[in-house]
């Protein structure tokens, strides 16, 4: 029992041992969320991506990317007080004990995905019904308030909720609201529907390791000025108006 | 309040304080959120349920899909040739050999190729519009792959049954399907029970692949919980610690099996 | 005793018995033709791969014969139509290796057929199983496992077994080859009361003893064809042919 829990606690105290203090910040995310973050050829583009470009080039520090799962976002910035998860994550209080997030950066807002001869218009028609989300995400604490924990079908990734939408095995599928504009255009399916149900959803921050209060200090500051100068508004615009125009 | 709360509560107020927890205090944190709030410890035992069917299901209907892949991989049937002039005979030892050669190919797909892509295309695929539960789906696509496996084993056992077997119970009046299922089979088993073994282990460790089409076995419940604290480690390890328990279990139980059907031996 | 007259029914009648094997140089068999009568011992002798074991392999379909005719109890066996399963039942087989199945008790050995292919009831052939061990003096080991056994329990044991399913003939293929010295005798006299109660056998063997004192006809094979047939005095005392007489020189 006791070498069980001496090798509990050197796992959980993995990030600690690893505290180099390299200048170069890794950023961990997961490119398969556009129009956050995606692949481009050999380049990575997006909301997220931008975002964090212009965070370290503020804030004076140098950055390089590491695609990798969702899942593993979070473990990546766990071991290595220099890695940050910038991956269209959402702040939750719980999540707050285990890491640390800078300031909410920006909150899209949910849609809901849904077949258009179904007739869903509210959250009330989705009660009891199966929805589809992408595990851990904003969508995912929506779906659950409405539809109960054993109802939200969770994928890997929200594409597969949707195939499973197109084949009818789940009701609904709840997606951050650029996200899903982005996919509808590219999937051109006429039988799915886009509902704004007026779903709230949290805000994305920047995951930073509990180790790391310097650089969640800098990435903040590099914020604030940012929003000052109205680099959100650009943004938005570069990645949501045509997007959405495309799907409406 | 529960005595677990009124713990917690001074241990979250010095986090919100940023202040360093001791390495108690830091495993409580931890086993608190991980299992405790929440009523979380039921979602690990919901996801090992799960597990556990699936598993089962799996189990018994790979090895029996495997028995009868195996006896249509044996020399008896890939060599058999019908001589006399009986039309109905004749396709019924071409159809005979079809499945064999059917029987081949299946087991070079299925061991061919990787476990993760087989579900996907049974639940997006075959079951693409067809709404069942998805343990059904777990079942059906570890139970189609781990037939693969189990044939190649007791295709072994069956070749390392002496020739005389089958022959003394030819001799008696058993057809060749009663030969296999009363008296090569049993022996056959014996033989590749360790084998067997292994491979269940591994099934039962792999169902958590099903995790990618969202049913929520043990692995997706360590998934689910740690989407939630973003603990990096902990609900892994309590997942972990259960597989470990699981196949202990059935490694006993088959040693058990082993010791009896050993009982013949001296 | 040997000289005896057992002349009854044919029981298997075998007609141009031919069988080649896969790869097609060997003939094991070319066109042999015999009969065996209802309550006959019939002894077969010759030296090894001279077809002997494959005829008596062939008389019950374990070898499938490439051409020939095999009647028994009026049906020709070779028949595709014909389920020879119906007919193996009716035809006991011992083999060198004895063949128990080592995963199940001697009784167990002696019931499955019985229960599973003659639909006896469980007692029922348990009852006959045990009344079979008791004419071969080991009742006691009826729940040992085959492994338990020395080999000359084993093959007595192969005997009762066969004799379960209340044969019409019996088939011995070189019963007696895969024992220690000390061990034939006993399995040879359980063949020997097995002969004197009437039963039709047909034995491949190496024992000219056995074969004199309880063969009612003898057929000497060589290459695949039988050679010389007669009275075990006859082949014994005053063979024919060369061959026989250089074969008789050597094991005798």
């Amino acid at each position: 029992m006791k070498k069980l829990i001496a090798l509990l606690v050197a796992l959980m105290m993995l990030g600690t041992a690893a505290a180099a203090m390299a200048d170069v910040v890794t950023v961990a995310f997961n490119p398969e969320y556009p129009p956050f973050e995606s692949v481009n050829g050999d380049q990575y583009e997006g909301y997220d991506v931008d975002l964090i470009k212009a965070v370290a080039e503020k804030a004076g520090f140098e950055i390089e990317f590491e695609a990798m799962d969702f899942d593993a976002v979070i473990a990546a910035v766990q071991a290595n007080p220099n890695t940050i998860g910038v991956s269209g994550i959402s702040i939750t209080d719980e999540r707050k004990l285990s890491v640390d997030f800078s300031e909410g950066y920006i909150n899209a807002g949910l849609i809901v995905v849904v077949k258009k001869d179904s007739g869903y218009a509210t959250t009330d028609d989705l009660k009891g019904k199966v929805i589809g989300v992408q595990m851990g995400t904003t969508s995912d604490f929506a779906a659950e308030e409405i539809t109960g924990q054993e109802n939200t079908a969770k994928y890997k990734s929200f594409l597969n909720a949707i195939m499973e939408l197109q084949g009818n095995k789940v009701d609904a599928v709840i997606v951050d609201k650029p996200v899903g504009m982005a996919i509808l255009a590219s999937l051109a399916d006429d039988s799915l529907e886009i509902v704004d149900m007026g779903l709230q959803a949290d805000w994305y921050g920047i995951e930073v390791n509990k180790e790391n209060p310097e650089l969640l200090g800098k990435i903040n500051a590099a914020l604030k000025e940012l929003e000052a100068a109205g680099f959100y508004e650009e943004l938005a615009v570069k990645y949501f108006s045509e997007k959405e125009a495309a799907a409406e | 309040m529960t005595i677990f709360e009124q713990w917690w509560q001074p241990i979250e107020q010095m986090i919100s304080n940023k202040q360093p927890l001791t390495f108690f205090q830091t495993i409580y944190k931890e086993l608190y959120m991980n299992a405790i709030s929440d009523g979380r410890w039921k979602l690990y035992l919901d996801g090992l349920w799960v597990t556990l069917k699936v598993s089962f299901w799996a189990i018994v209907f790979g090895t029996l899909l495997g028995m009868i892949l195996a006896v249509l991989r044996l020399p008896d049937v890939t060599e058999y040739r019908y001589r006399g002039s009986n039309p109905l005979k004749k396709a019924a030892t071409a159809l005979l050999r079809f499945f064999s050669w059917f029987a081949k190919f299946y087991i070079d797909v299925i061991r061919g190729t990787p476990l993760l892509l087989q579900v996907l295309i049974i639940n997006f695929g075959i079951f693409g519009t067809i709404r069942i539960d998805k343990v059904i789906i777990g079942v059906i696509a570890c139970a189609l792959n781990s037939a693969a496996y189990v044939a190649e084993i007791i295709r072994g056992g069956i070749m390392s049954v002496d020739h005389g077997q089958m022959e003394a119970g030819r001799s008696m009046g058993f057809s060749y399907i009663q030969t296999m299922r009363h008296i090569i089979l049993p022996q056959a088993m014996k033989s590749a029970l360790p084998s067997l073994c292994n491979e269940f282990i591994a099934l039962i460790k792999e169902t958590s692949i099903l995790s990618y089409i969202a049913l929520t076995e043990l692995t997706k419940a360590g998934d689910y919980i740690r989407s939630r604290t973003y603990s990096a480690f902990t609900p892994y390890i309590i997942s972990g610690l259960l597989y470990l328990g699981m196949t202990l279990i059935l490694t006993r139980l088959i040693g058990k099996m082993e010791r009896r059907l050993r009982a013949s031996d001296h | 005793m040997t000289t005896e007259n057992k002349t009854g029914e044919v029981i298997i009648s075998v007609r141009g018995l031919t069988k080649h094997f896969k790869g097609g140089d060997v003939q094991a068999l070319c066109g042999v033709d015999t009969d065996v009568h209802r309550g006959e011992v019939l002894v077969v002798i010759g030296p090894s791969g001279s077809g002997k074991s494959t005829f008596l392999r062939c008389l019950n379909l374990l070898e499938m014969p490439t051409d020939g005719t095999i009647t028994f109890e009026g049906v020709d066996i070779t028949d595709p139509k014909v389920n020879i399963n119906i007919h193996r039942q009716k035809m006991g087989m011992v083999f060198q290796h004895f063949n128990l199945f080592p995963h199940m008790t001697v009784l167990k050995n002696m019931t499955i057929a019985p229960v599973t292919l003659l639909k006896k009831s469980k007692e029922e052939a348990e009852k006959k199983a045990m009344g079979l061990l008791e004419r071969v003096n080991l009742a006691d080991r009826a729940n040992a496992y085959p492994n338990q056994l020395s080999g000359g329990q084993k093959q007595r044991i192969a005997i009762v077994r066969a004799l379960c399913m209340e044969p019409q003939v019996m088939l011995f293929d070189e019963p007696t080859s895969a024992l220690d010295p000390e061990m034939v005798g006993e399995v040879l006299d359980v063949m020997k009361e097995l002969a004197r109660s009437g039963m039709t056998m047909v034995c491949v063997t190496h024992e000219m003893g056995f074969a004199r004192e309880v063969g009612d006809r003898v057929l000497f094979f060589d290459e695949g064809k039988i050679v010389e047939e007669g009275t075990p005095r006859e082949i014994f005392s005053d063979p024919k042919e060369q061959r026989t007489k250089d074969f008789l020189n050597k094991v005798l």
